[in-house]
């Protein structure tokens, strides 16, 4: 019987060592952003000012505890998913109710994975959040963006002041992520460079056309850059091949162009993710159901 | 070009291009089996007799000595079935003092090939160039290469011989740019036969697979491929008039403190050539026939035959198999364009016919899920 005993060398170490340093990166600008930059300037009290960093303990808490419990021994994951979560809530979200959500909906995501690891469990609790923002009209703002008068600039917005989570506005530094992601042989990075330029196509499309309903920095929705570096390529819950890929990285860019622009939904990449992975998981079973029939 | 992967040899696996011999066993061991027909009663035989004819194939025996008894070897979970030789040492054949190295008269020749194998004789009468095919089938291997090196003339004697007999025209030989031994050995006798041609190809995996290489390289029919065994087993055959008795074989992997590319008789228990060539190293083995990434486990006591060119002695370690994360690779690298990924999901139940067994599919898996393995089971 032929048997393979070499395997390609893959660090996933590596990977992961990577992404928790762009994720330190990133909640260190979601940090400044949204309280030291106002405690400098003495808009805001000290405490306010250290709410991002909450945001990000109570993760690594929520995500520790149900680590523990479920006997899953990876530090890196746990600082990976702890962070990750402490980025994606908005600024202004209520700490207690974050707490509650967190630990709940881990403690779920824990028992859920031992079943399958096809469920997108960030992309599920980043839609949950939005559901609760929209459902107790909790705005993408910070404290003090909400009382006072803003006005940002293209260079402003690609730097991080964006709307989005805590620490997720910084397109800059996801970029920056993904030129490094990008080089890893397992990162389906085909998936996002096609969501990127339909999303990139559509939006130019427009703006050539109707020049005077678009800003240029309504380009840079710092959800859909996130979402297409970190959600997207994720191998569990992406097509498999390479063509069934590059359409699923199609309609996301397409439905998030949409979704952003049309419907004015700020975080509406995360929305069209959600609904292209449903759409592809049941046209998965049905293209299994259909092998399994013809192998009968 | 149809995708290919750079996979490079361990400096350490690399072999000692001094060849090694080994070529007096105590016994070698034919396979055979109920329906083997004998060809001789005789129990003394020569180096060369033919014994018996086996699945429409001929068996000769390597050395001269005398037939002892048949055996049964367990290897894996079948038992096989072996005549088993006791060699005398004495090399005796009938050819003793004739050496046939001169080129043959054309007629004659032609002759002998339509003796030799059918599809030899039907498909040289249609072809129009002649190929080369010495690519290692993977970059562990080495025994191709060393046989190049040694016996380039020999080889190129041969080409040029048959291409003389069907008016071929063009002969091409295909090597690895890496494989600098065959390259420079081909160099120094290329200018006696102007209608051969060197070309290299870079050492990716599988340009080494035949069926592989003749879609991708070879753009007609009219081409005729032979890899540099089958020429120099013709060569010995219809040239030199006698049966090739030994093989080169490469012996590497890494529990070998020195691994060698070893010239032994065919028949001979692997064991006994492991003894006498290599010094492993004091841990656990497991044996692997012919590579790494496409391999076959085998036992201690495998009986070389012509098929076998490598044998690894690895580290016994234990692939753990996770589940599937979906990653594609699989699908990305496969370079005839299977869908490794649907045999996967269907466990096994499908398999693709345009699947050339590379092992680049499970080579690749993070999961470490034996793919080419699911698909053998078919």
């Amino acid at each position: 019987m032929m048997k393979t005993w070499v395997h390609l060398s893959y660090d996933s170490k590596r990977t992961k060592k990577i992404l928790l340093f762009f994720l330190f990166l990133l909640f260190g600008y979601g940090f400044y952003k949204n309280g030291l930059s106002y405690f400098f300037f003495k808009m805001m009290s000290f405490s306010d000012a250290l709410k991002p960093l909450w945001f990000v303990l109570i993760g690594i808490f929520c995500s520790a505890v149900s680590f523990l419990l479920f006997r899953k021994k990876d530090f890196y994951s746990l600082l990976i998913e702890g962070i990750l979560v402490g980025l994606l809530p908005p600024p202004s979200f209520p700490l207690h109710w974050f707490f509650i959500y967190t630990f709940f909906f881990l403690l779920l995501a824990r028992f859920w994975e031992r079943k399958t690891s096809l469920i997108p469990m960030m992309l599920f609790y980043k839609v949950g959040l939005i559901g609760f923002t929209s459902l107790f009209q909790i705005g993408l703002q910070n404290v003090i963006e909400q009382t006072t008068p803003y006005y940002y600039g293209t260079i402003d917005v690609v730097l991080g002041r964006g709307l989005g989570g805590v620490g997720t506005t910084s397109i800059f530094l996801v970029v920056l992520l993904f030129g490094f992601l990008g080089s890893d042989f397992y990162y389906k990075k085909e998936i996002s460079i096609s969501a990127f330029f339909s999303y990139t196509f559509l939006f130019f499309l427009f703006f050539f056309l109707h020049p005077e309903s678009y800003l240029l920095q309504d380009y840079f929705n710092p959800s859909f850059f996130f979402t297409i570096v970190l959600f997207l390529p994720r191998n569990a819950s992406s097509p498999a091949t390479k063509m069934a890929g590059l359409f699923y990285g199609v309609g996301v860019g397409i439905l998030s162009y949409f979704l952003i622009h049309c419907f004015s939904i700020q975080e509406g990449a995360y929305l069209s993710l959600f609904l292209i992975y449903f759409l592809f998981l049941l046209l998965h079973f049905l293209w299994l159901l259909r092998q399994k029939k013809n192998v009968k | 070009m149809k995708k290919a992967v750079s996979i490079l040899c361990p400096e350490k696996w690399k072999v000692n291009r001094q060849v090694k011999e080994f070529l007096t066993p105590d016994f070698v061991y034919l396979p055979i089996s109920k329906e083997a027909k004998m060809l001789t009663k005789k129990r003394n035989v020569y180096k060369g007799d033919a014994l018996y004819e086996y699945q429409k194939k001929t068996y000769y025996s390597p050395i001269s000595g005398k037939i002892e008894k048949i055996v049964s070897l367990k290897q894996g979970e079948k038992e096989n079935y072996f005549l088993k030789i006791l060699n005398d040492f004495q090399e005796n054949d009938h050819y003793q003092g004739v050496e046939h190295t001169t080129v043959m008269l054309t007629n004659d020749l032609k002759e002998r090939i339509r003796n030799y194998h059918h599809h030899f004789f039907e498909d040289l009468k249609n072809c129009d160039t002649l190929v080369l095919f010495g690519l290692e089938k993977e970059p562990f291997l080495a025994s191709q290469s060393i046989l190049q090196e040694h016996h380039m003339d020999e080889i190129c004697l041969f080409l040029d011989t048959l291409a003389s007999c069907y008016h071929i025209d063009h002969i091409f030989l295909y090597f690895q740019e890496n494989d600098q031994e065959s390259i420079e050995a081909a160099e120094k006798i290329l200018n006696v036969y102007p209608k051969m041609q060197m070309i290299l190809l870079p050492p990716y995996v599988p340009y080494g697979n035949r069926s592989f290489f003749r879609q991708t390289f070879l753009s007609h029919d009219r081409a005729f491929l032979l890899s540099s065994y089958e020429v120099f087993d013709a060569f010995y055959e219809l040239i030199k008039l006698r049966k090739k008795d030994f093989l080169y074989l490469t012996i590497t992997g890494d529990s070998v403190k020195n691994p060698q590319v070893v010239k032994v008789k065919i028949g001979t228990v692997l064991e006994d050539v492991i003894k006498h060539c290599v010094s492993c190293k004091k841990n656990k083995m497991t044996i692997l026939k012919n590579g790494l990434l496409a391999g076959e486990v085998v036992e201690e006591n495998l009986v070389l035959t012509e098929d076998v060119h490598g044998i690894f002695l690895m580290k016994t370690k234990e692939i753990k198999e996770e589940k599937c994360i979906f990653c594609g690779k699989c699908n990305a690298v496969c370079p005839v364009g299977c869908n490794p990924y649907k045999m996967v999901q269907t466990k096994g139940k499908f398999h693709d016919s345009r699947c050339i067994s590379c092992g680049l599919c499970s080579y690749v898996c993070p999961s470490h899920i034996s793919i080419l393995e699911k698909g053998d089971e078919k």
